[in-house]
């Protein structure tokens, strides 16, 4: 508290706070243990109310006088007189100076100000409960304001930001979609194009990092040499790349992130020059990127580790058209606009269409492959734009019902004091004047709501730094919230929170002091108006209400939505028991597990599992097997709900055809091959799996045998299928025994199906994976000793991971520990990518719904409150107003029940009508979340229902009190209140 | 030539009596100090003013304690707050009518607390509005606007 008044301090002149700054605050400290030491925190709230009153008051007479000249504080009450009376009295056509005119303004809106703030002081309930409303709005403005700033609007630390761009190769229509560029078609963008001052290459990659202090899996960019040219940043520590880091016969070049440096190196500056080894092969640091540094899109995801210098080889300049390898990034020339690049790249994109017709057209439709230049920008946050822009509106919607309220109250109060208002007006206060006082108010309650909102902000925002979706770094799922950490309340903040406090000025303040002015002052004196002629206005308070109401009930039915998806998912069967497993999952390094044929080192090569590799699998099971408490171990090459920092290494699916049928009857990844009726198409998901697995995660046999250590290279193809795949392929007979050709790898294997086993929900819960899973018709089991022969480079990580799972009976950290010590004593360079349970990965799969959920639902809540408050606060003031009626009811023999009634039944209709517009709004806004829903309708009744009876129900109990307030009213007692 | 001595020398005189007068008068007053007529041209004093004086008048007192006798004097209908208090301080030290008292000797002067008391001419101050008020006062007893107001030497 008593910082908070050394911070009101600076307020004052420097020379008076110099000269009493102590003294005023051993006497605020004083006045605060008093009263604390009195009468709790109620008082301690009321010496704050006055402190600040006392500091705003003080510090407007104390500058007034500096402007006037005055020698200091008024000794005389002839000094207070405002210099403007004086000179009101002269005639009028006395020439008055333009400083007299100012000082008479300043003289006015101190006095307005005084009288605002005694005004507020008088009424401390409505006061709190007004400021703390649009504390409440601007506050979550404000909160949201920094994330959307952060992420969207601000522009990236580079030179000239606007100039960088990203280019991406555009699928021909229907589908549109970015895609990767091909590398030949980069190298004709590249010397065609007149816009661009030079063109870098970026492709997203993953590696295992050895030589610093702990082996690490990394996620890399590899880039072209001019790449930090281009976006106009320079190494913090060494240098970027330069144009020679991508000739091929030099030793690739990395530069790490300060993050990356900071977790492996300690901030080590003696790192640059140092050698460490990216996939076993040996890469100079030659530099390290500012902390603020990074570079998104949305095909590559999150945040890189480091940077790798990628070497421009003949081979990649090589005709090949038709896979998309990497993105180009560059920078526009001076002067160029975005729109011309776009048009230049177009015209380049149709003559390659017409040079290359076979790789860069579509035969039939005509169209042909485009590209697209987009602002480096906006691709950076464009990932979390949809929620980041959901927040937004959710946010705006909450300070328009904060609005609302303080509207309504101001509208409540303006009623309560038209009397006073006619009086001052009939005793010649202008019209001008009185809408001036009363405005004077509603900015007080703006800047103390604003200052209070500025405040929820901060603790808000440092909240989501604690707990939001931090990009991991690596390629994200989901909806991880790209350079959160840049978010935090700043200049442009404040600018913000400022605009917003007057906007919200505008909006809840000027049309009450409009209409509070704007009445006929002998009309305001006359006394029966007050108990009959009022009902009429009361109509569109209740609107206001309504609207209220429905907002609020369209966020809540929205989350009420999310809410039931969570539920479902959370509890929903996913074909295997998490319950005491322990997930490990490991990268063995490719140097030594795999091994490389073919053109070495481009994209035709082929690699093909060392027998060391599955021997290693056994060994770490075996080991892990004999470990105390452990019930059961076994490997699998991709988990369930591993969430792999990849989605493409969490698809690992294949061409399957059952043997001795039609060719048509394919099912495979990515290609339209079988069909349903409804026109879906089919995948098989491949595993790669060690006997014993089905039974460590609870996976039921449904029939047939286990896979055992014996199914090895020497012996006949065997496979395991789910449920899913054996009803799709042999409906209603028996799966055993049956053979299905496979392709793995790029070679063909006949396999026998030996067994069949439940299924199991893989993917996770994002929309994107529950799309997949929905997609998938079933999976496949091989075992680790029977591995594809021939894998392209692309596809590599799906055979070096390895996650061991071990079902254990004692306690988790002494089995982690255990497990990674044993993988040190293996392989003391396979990085352990992940070390958790598995209860603990499918909540972190939740992550994301779970926060969206917090944000969405705190938003609802905040707005639920409010408009309940204004439903109470409506009532209690109608109720207010007529008592003098209801006190000439109940004289004429109602009864107490009857005006309970009358008063619940008013308030009743109006949360009616609003939670029926709310319904109707939320039929037409929830469509919106249909991507995020999960086996609810998005007019799910039970929620719509449910929801809009808790919110009149909700209502009705804020009528309660100002009904059972009227019906306590005593006849005699009203009806001489008038 | 005949009337020029005797006329300087009664010039002479004049301007020694005034001399002599304005020495006296300056003898009655220290320096910055107000006249009594200059004091009538403050009165009615300002509520914060009035409060101060009146507080310190029973003896020295520091801030805080000034702060919370005034709430007292007024049974909590006028508050003054720290910035109120000490902005209106610093004027009535500089007009002298107040004055700071050093800390006793032996004390390590302590920074916040500061202890005021009323200087003659404050005192003067206090009365002269003590006077008007009471006259004020009376015209209300004698206009028997007020019952239940009672004035010193009043019987009713």
């Amino acid at each position: 508290m008593s910082r908070l008044y050394r911070v009101l301090l600076l307020a004052y002149p420097r020379a008076f706070r110099n000269r009493f700054g102590a003294a005023m605050v051993t006497a605020f400290e004083d006045d605060l243990r008093e009263a604390r030491t009195r009468a709790g925190v109620g008082r301690a709230f009321g010496l704050l109310w006055r402190t600040i009153g006392d500091t705003v008051g003080t510090v407007a007479e104390m500058r007034l006088a500096g402007w006037r000249g005055l020698p200091g504080a008024p000794i005389s009450r002839r000094e207070t007189r405002p210099a403007w009376r004086l000179r009101k009295a002269r005639p009028s056509g006395s020439p008055s100076s333009g400083g007299g005119k100012r000082q008479h303004h300043l003289d006015t809106l101190l006095m307005d100000l005084k009288f605002g703030f005694r005004s507020l002081r008088r009424n401390p309930g409505f006061a709190t409960v007004a400021i703390l409303t649009l504390a409440i709005g601007i506050g979550a403005n404000a909160a949201v304001f920094a994330v959307a700033d952060a992420v969207l609007f601000r522009p990236l630390p580079y030179e000239e930001p606007g100039r960088v761009v990203i280019l991406h190769e555009r699928r021909w229509p229907p589908s549109e979609e970015n895609a990767y560029v091909a590398p030949a078609n980069f190298f004709d963008w590249r010397e065609r194009n007149r816009v661009f001052m030079d063109m870098a290459l970026l492709e997203g990659s993953e590696a295992n990092l050895t030589g610093s202090a702990e082996p690490q899996r990394v996620y890399a960019h590899r880039v072209s040499g001019n790449f930090f040219g281009i976006v106009g940043v320079n190494a913090m520590v060494g240098r970027g790349f330069l144009p020679e880091d991508s000739v091929p016969e030099t030793a690739p070049a990395v530069v790490i992130s300060h993050a990356l440096w900071q977790r492996a190196f300690r901030g080590d500056p003696g790192v640059v020059g140092r050698t460490i080894r990216l996939d076993e092969s040996p890469h100079a640091i030659v530099g390290i990127t500012p902390a603020d540094f990074s570079f998104n899109s949305v095909l590559t995801g999150g945040t890189p580790d480091l940077w790798v210098s990628a070497p421009v080889t003949p081979e990649l300049r090589a005709d090949r058209r038709h896979a998309g390898l990497f993105l180009g990034v560059a920078r526009l020339r001076a002067g160029v606009t975005l729109e011309q690049a776009q048009a230049e790249m177009d015209g380049i994109a149709a003559a390659l269409a017409a040079e290359y017709p076979e790789a860069n057209a579509n035969a039939r439709s005509g169209a042909h492959l485009g590209v697209s230049v987009g602002s480096a920008d906006q691709n950076a946050g464009s990932l979390a734009q949809p929620f980041v822009l959901f927040s937004m509106a959710l946010a705006g919607l909450v300070l328009l019902i904060a609005c609302i309220n303080v509207a309504n109250m101001l509208l409540a109060r303006a009623a309560a004091r038209r009397r006073e208002i006619a009086l001052r007006t009939a005793l010649g206060a202008g019209r001008r004047r009185m809408v001036r006082q009363l405005l004077t108010e509603s900015v007080l309650l703006a800047v103390l709501g604003g200052a209070g909102g500025l405040l929820l902000a901060r603790l808000g925002v440092a909240g989501l730094l604690a707990w939001g979706p931090h990009p991991s770094s690596g390629w994200y799922l989901g909806s991880a919230i790209p350079l959160l950490s840049r978010v935090g309340i700043d200049a442009r903040g404040l600018t913000a929170t400022t605009v917003m406090c007057v906007v919200t000025v505008v909006v809840f303040g000027l049309a009450p002091a409009l209409r509070a002015a704007g009445r006929d002052p002998l009309r305001g004196l006359r006394i029966a108006e007050s108990s009959t002629g009022w009902r009429r206005r009361f109509f569109d308070r209740n609107v206001l209400v309504a609207v209220e109401v429905a907002l609020s009930l369209v966020l809540l039915i929205g989350v009420g939505l999310l809410g039931a998806t969570f539920a479902r998912l959370y509890d929903m069967p996913k074909g295997f028991n998490a319950e005491g497993v322990q997930v490990m999952a490991v990268e063995l390094p490719r140097a030594r597990y795999m091994a490389e044929s073919g053109a070495l080192g481009t994209a035709q090569a082929t690699w093909t599992v060392r027998p060391i590799h599955a021997q290693r699998v056994r060994d770490i099971v075996k080991r892990v097997e004999r470990l105390p408490g452990v019930d059961g171990v076994a490997a699998i090459n991709i988990v369930p709900f591993g969430g792999g920092r990849t989605i493409h290494s969490t698809i690992h699916s294949g061409w399957v055809h059952v043997e001795g049928r039609a060719a048509s009857e394919y099912v495979f990844a990515g290609v339209p091959v079988t069909q349903d009726k409804s026109g879906e198409l089919h995948y098989a998901a491949l595993r790669m799996v060690t006997p014993g697995y089905f039974q460590v995660m609870d996976i039921p046999l449904l029939g047939g045998r286990d896979l055992s250590w014996s199914d090895d290279r020497g012996a006949p193809g065997v496979v395991i299928v789910d449920r899913g795949l054996a009803d799709w392929y042999w409906p209603g007979e028996t799966a055993l025994g049956k053979r299905v050709q496979a392709r793995i790898g790029r070679e063909w294997r006949s396999l026998e199906v030996v067994g069949v086993v439940g299924t199991v929900w893989q993917h996770g819960f994002y929309p994107d994976a529950i799309e997949m899973e929905q997609q998938i018709t079933g999976r496949m089991y091989i075992p680790y000793a029977q591995p594809a022969s021939a894998y392209p480079p692309r596809r590599v990580g799906i055979l070096t991971g390895v996650n061991v799972v071990a079902r254990h009976r004692v306690d988790e950290q002494t089995v982690a520990a255990s497990m990674m010590e044993i993988l040190r004593e293996l392989d003391p360079e396979a990085p352990i990518a992940r070390l958790e349970s598995m209860e603990n990965s499918i909540a972190r799969n939740l992550a994301d719904r779970r926060f969206h959920l917090l944000v969405i639902g705190s938003f609802s809540g905040i707005a639920a409150v409010l408009a309940l408050i204004g439903v109470y606060g409506v009532m209690a003031f109608q109720v207010g107003q007529r008592v003098h009626e209801i006190g000439v009811r109940m004289a004429l023999g109602a009864r107490a029940t009857g005006v309970v009634r009358m008063v619940v039944g008013e308030g009743s209709r109006v949360a009616a009508l609003g939670a029926l517009m709310g319904v109707a709004g939320a039929m037409a806004a929830t469509r919106l979340l249909s991507n995020w829903l999960y086996g609810v309708s998005p007019t799910d009744p039970v929620v719509f229902v449910g929801l809009a009876g808790v919110m009149v129900g909700a209502a009705v109990l804020a009528c309660w009190l100002p009904a059972r307030h009227a019906a306590q009213v005593d006849p005699m007692v009203s009806l001489r209140a008038e | 030539m005949g009337d020029f001595v005797p006329t300087l020398l009664r010039y002479q005189l004049l301007t020694y009596q005034i001399l002599v007068y304005k020495l006296i008068c300056d003898m009655s007053k220290t320096s910055n100090q107000l006249t009594r007529e200059e004091l009538l041209e403050y009165l009615p004093l300002t509520p914060a003013v009035f409060h101060i004086l009146l507080s310190l008048s029973a003896g020295e007192q520091h801030g805080y304690a000034i702060m919370k006798d005034v709430a007292e004097q007024t049974d909590g209908e006028f508050k003054l707050g720290p910035g109120k208090l000490y902005y209106s301080i610093q004027r009535l030290l500089d007009e002298g009518l107040i004055e700071e008292l050093e800390p006793p000797r032996g004390h390590k002067p302590e920074r916040g607390r500061r202890t005021y008391r009323l200087a003659d001419l404050g005192h003067d101050l206090l009365e002269a509005e003590a006077r008007r008020l009471k006259k004020a006062v009376r015209l209300v007893r004698t206009r028997r606007l007020l019952r239940d107001v009672d004035v010193e030497g009043d019987t009713a």
